[in-house]
C-alpha cells in the first residue's frame, strides 16, 4: 500500500514538473486571388469556285473575371519560432494538424479549431497572423562611384496570441517583426544581377522566431525565475540585500 | 605551594606569548588584512550588498586619534572560489582628521566578485 502511494506521490510530481506543451500554427493569412479570363475565337470560312460562291465567319469572345478569398497558412517561418520555443526550455513542443485547403471552416477561428481537436494535447497554442509581408528590391546610386547597390529585402509581420486551451485565456500576445535583405554592389558592366532571395528568407524567418522568444520571455517572465521577481534584463547575478558585518 | 605559584606564573607568561585568535569568518575584522603598520585608525562596521549586479562595500573608519592620519588602502576582490578577479588595484592615500570618522565606499570592478579584503598600511 505504502509503495502505491509512494509510486503515485511520485507521478503527481513528475506530472507537475514537465514543461507545458505546446502548439505552434502556421502564420494563417487570407488571400484575395482573382482570375481573369478573355477568350476569343475566330474563324473564317470561305468557298469560291466559278459559279457558287459561300462564305461564312464566326467570331466568339468569353470574358470572366472571378476573385475569391482564399484562407491558409504560411509555412515557411514557423520553424525557428520554434526553435527558439525549444531553446527557452519552457514548453514541451507539440505537433497540431495544419490548416489545409480540405479543412473547412474559418482559420482565423481558433476556438473552433482547438474544440476540433486540431491542437490534440496541447495546454497552450501559439496562434499566429499574418499582418503583413512585404518584398523590396531597391538599386540605389553610391555617390561618387560607378557602382550601385541593389538590395533586396523582406520584412515580415504577424500577430501572435499564445491561447490556454481549456479555458480560452490569453497568456501572452504580441506583434512580432522579421527583417532580413541581401545587399550586392553593382557595376554599370554587370550583366545581371540576382539577389540571394532564399538568403532573405530564412533571415526573416530568425529574426522572427528570435523576436517570438524576446517577447515571450518578457510577457511570461523568462526561464525558471520565481513569478514574483522581476526578469533579468541581462547576465549580471541577482541583487543581494546589504549585510552588516562587524 | 611554591611549585603552584611558579606553575601559574608559567602559564599566564605563556598565554601572553600567544598569537591573538583569527578573527571569525564573517566578521568586520575578517575582511581586513593588515599590511605592516595599522595605527591610530579603528574599522567599525562593513556593508556589503549586490548591487545592480555589483558587489558593493562600504567600510566606516574613524581616527580615534587627536591627531591628523593619513593611510593607504585597496580592495582585493575575490571571486566565489576565494580566489583574486580583474586587476589589482592601486594603492590610494586617505586622510582623516583628528576624531574623524568617515566611510570608505568601494564597487566591485567585476561582477563576478563574490568577496572581498581591504588592505590597509599607516606610514
Amino acid at each position: 500500500m505504502r509503495a502505491w502511494i509512494g509510486m503515485i506521490g511520485l507521478l503527481c510530481a513528475f506530472g507537475a514538473s514537465a514543461a507545458p506543451k505546446i502548439a505552434v500554427t502556421d502564420l494563417a493569412y487570407e488571400a484575395r486571388v482573382e482570375e481573369y479570363i478573355h477568350q476569343v475565337s475566330a474563324s473564317n470560312n470561305f468557298q469560291a469556285s466559278s459559279h457558287h460562291a459561300s462564305g461564312a465567319s464566326n467570331y466568339s469572345e468569353y470574358e470572366s473575371r472571378t476573385s475569391y478569398i482564399e484562407q491558409t497558412e504560411l509555412r515557411k517561418f514557423s520553424g525557428d519560432i520554434k526553435g527558439e520555443i525549444l531553446k527557452s526550455r519552457q514548453f514541451q513542443l507539440v505537433q497540431g494538424t495544419p490548416y489545409t485547403a480540405d479543412a473547412k471552416g474559418d482559420v482565423y477561428d481558433v476556438i473552433k479549431r482547438i474544440k476540433a481537436g486540431n491542437f490534440k494535447g496541447a495546454d497552450y497554442v501559439l496562434f499566429g497572423t499574418l499582418s503583413d509581408i512585404d518584398f523590396t528590391q531597391d538599386i540605389n546610386a553610391l555617390d561618387h562611384t560607378n557602382s550601385y547597390s541593389a538590395v533586396l529585402g523582406l520584412t515580415l509581420v504577424a500577430d501572435f496570441s499564445l491561447i490556454n486551451t481549456r479555458t480560452y485565456e490569453i497568456t501572452s500576445a504580441f506583434t512580432a517583426m522579421g527583417e532580413g535583405q541581401d545587399t550586392k554592389l553593382v557595376n554599370s558592366r554587370d550583366v545581371r544581377v540576382s539577389l540571394n532571395r532564399p538568403r532573405v528568407v530564412k533571415e526573416v524567418s530568425k529574426a522572427l522566431g528570435a523576436d517570438v522568444a524576446r517577447q515571450l520571455a518578457e510577457q511570461l517572465g523568462g526561464g525558471y525565475q520565481d513569478p514574483g521577481q522581476p526578469p533579468l534584463r541581462n547576465n549580471l547575478p541577482r541583487d543581494e540585500a546589504p549585510k552588516i558585518l562587524r | 605551594m611554591r611549585h603552584f605559584i611558579l606553575g601559574a606564573l608559567a602559564l599566564v607568561l605563556l598565554a601572553g606569548c600567544a598569537t591573538p585568535p583569527p578573527p571569525e569568518p564573517g566578521s568586520a575584522a575578517s575582511k581586513i588584512v593588515v599590511m605592516g603598520k595599522f595605527k591610530g585608525i579603528a574599522v567599525g562596521a562593513i556593508r556589503v550588498a549586490r548591487e545592480n549586479g555589483f558587489l558593493t562595500a562600504k567600510v566606516q573608519l574613524s581616527n580615534i586619534t587627536s591627531s591628523n592620519q593619513t593611510m593607504y588602502y585597496r580592495f582585493a576582490w575575490l571571486g566565489a572560489d576565494g580566489f583574486p578577479v580583474g586587476d589589482e588595484e592601486t594603492w590610494k592615500v586617505l586622510s582623516l582628521y583628528a576624531n574623524q570618522a568617515t566611510f570608505l565606499p568601494a564597487i566591485a570592478n567585476l561582477p563576478q566578485a563574490a568577496d572581498f579584503r581591504l588592505e590597509v598600511k599607516t606610514p
